[in-house]
This record gives structure tokens, sequence and C-alpha cells, in this order.
């Protein structure tokens, strides 16, 4: 019984999550501007015992971007892809250098990502539905 | 259990059930600009085809992921800092072919603190595959000269694509 309660508010949250992101404009208030930059993938990182990718290297790409990035600027970021077969997939930067990115095992693997797919990085957290 | 098993259904629908575009064509509009307002990348992305092409304030997205990497985010910060109130809207096409036109009275302040009241004017056309609609098409423009001309000015000024939109 106590499961069922647990499970029963995890879903209202999740429902209640849901429900925010799809409302409507309404009056908003003053957000600060999130920091981003865009990133192409130029090669697919070495697989971990498992066959799973968590890493791979990358060029800044997009609106007045540098030619490398700080290591570590991304660290804790939200990276989304914006193509390829991880359209839309999001996750968690755990570390970068100036040309390689790893993400953190949180959201999955990077399986399917591929050469010249296209992400962008935010210093956004990312919200999880079991949190 | 049943209940324990449909709310675990519940949960693991949920994020499925916003991230596959809308049965309502208004919806994914909606949806997009919510989604925009929250931060939600991929949220936002979700209701984007594939296919999308963008017409923006005199500039031509030609690709979901030029839109995403060059104008995508700037949209998202203004979404954040300014009240769009929808104004007026029309809805039209047949079959899984569909148009949204909108009119939103935008207030609120830019990123560099300059004053924004003016009318957007949207149209945006959806495609249904299978029983959802997805975006393919975005035009946007206003009614304020000055705005116009500036957002025309930085986005032209912008980079070239990457080389994936080159192939």
């Amino acid at each position: 019984m106590e499961i069922t309660k647990k499970l029963a508010a995890a879903a209202f949250a999740a429902l209640i999550a849901a429900g925010t992101a799809q409302a409507g404009h309404g009056d908003a208030e003053g957000v600060p501007v999130v920091r981003r930059l865009g990133g192409q993938v130029t090669e697919l990182g070495k697989p971990d015992g498992k066959g799973d990718l968590y890493q791979f290297k990358a060029k800044q790409v997009g609106a007045g971007a540098p030619v490398r990035y700080q290591p570590d600027e991304l660290k804790g970021w939200r990276l989304t892809f914006l193509g390829g077969k991880r359209f839309t997939n999001v996750f968690q930067v755990l570390s970068n250098t100036d040309y390689e990115i790893t993400v953190t095992p949180l959201d999955g693997p990077l399986n399917g990502v591929a050469v010249y797919d296209s992400f962008l990085a935010e210093e956004l957290v990312i919200l999880r539905d079991a949190e | 259990m049943r209940l324990a098993a449909l709310l675990i259904a519940l949960l693991l629908a949920a994020p499925a059930a916003f991230g596959q575009g809308a049965r309502i064509p208004t919806e994914a509009v909606d949806r997009f600009h919510a989604a925009l307002r929250a931060k939600n990348t991929a949220g936002a992305l979700s209701m984007l085809d594939r296919g999308l092409v963008v017409f923006e304030f005199g500039v031509v997205d030609p690709t979901v992921e030029a839109y995403g990497l060059r104008h995508m985010p700037w949209d998202m910060d203004l979404a954040g800092i300014t009240t769009w109130k929808l104004e007026t809207r029309r809805v039209g096409g047949e079959g899984n072919e569909r148009w949204v036109l909108s009119t939103y009275r935008v207030t609120g302040k830019q990123t560099n603190g300059k004053l924004i009241d003016q009318t957007t004017l949207e149209t945006v056309i959806l495609r249904r595959s299978g029983e959802l609609f997805r975006i393919v098409h975005f035009h946007w423009s206003t009614n304020d000269a000055a705005f116009q001309a500036e957002q025309q000015g930085q986005r032209t000024s912008e980079q070239a694509p990457p080389e994936s939109e080159k192939k």
C-alpha cells in the first residue's frame, strides 16, 4: 500500500510537470538568459566494456561559436540532440575537454549518435521524473 | 497491484506523451510555445517535424538543426522574458495537412533591456504522421518595423550553417 501511495505521488508529480510544460503563454516573470553552446559531433568515443557510448569529440557551431570549448565549461550542463537517431534525447555532461565531451550514465548511453549530429548544450539542470 | 502497474505505466507514458507531437494542430503550436517558455528544448523540438523550415524575420532556417542551433535559443530567451497573449487564431486545412494562423500581443523586455510591445504574426503548417501532428513550417513577422529590422540585421550577420547542413 505504501508503495502504491509513493507511485501515485510520483505519477501525480510527473503529470503536473508535464502539464506545467504544456501550459500556454501567461504572465511572464523575468527569466535570466541561459548560456548555450551549439556543437557538432566530429568523432565517436570508444565504447565501454558493454559496448555503450558515453563520450564523443565535437566542435562548436552556431552563432558566435569560438573554436574550442573551455575545459569543464559544460560540466553539469544539459545536452540535447537536434538531429540524428537521438533527436530530442537529453543527456547531462559529466566533463569536457576543449574538444571531447563525456556524459553521465544517468540518462543512458549515447548509442545511436553519429558524426555530424548537432546538439545544444545549455547551462540548465535536467529535471528527471523519478526525482 | 493493478493500481501500481497502472501508475508505473502512467509514469512511463507521461514524458512520451509530451514528446511525440499532438493530436490537435493548435495543441502542437501551444505546446511548442509553452516548451520554449519553460526552456524545455527537447519538448519544443518534439513538436517539430524533421523536415521543418523556418522563415523568421527575413531569414531562412532550412532544417530543424539550423533552427535549433541558431535561432531557437534566442526564441527561448525571448519567450522567457516576455508575455505572449494570443489575440486571434484561424485554423484550416484538411486530412494530414493543416495550418494555424495566430497573432500574439508580445510585451516585456528584450534580453538587451529594450521594451517590447508589438504584435507578432505567426503562420504554422503542420503535418500528421500516424495520429500526431508536428510542425513543418513557421513564419514569424511583426508589426514593429524597428524590431523587424533589428532582428533581420542580427540574423543575417550570423555565421554560415554547420557542415551537415551543406550536404
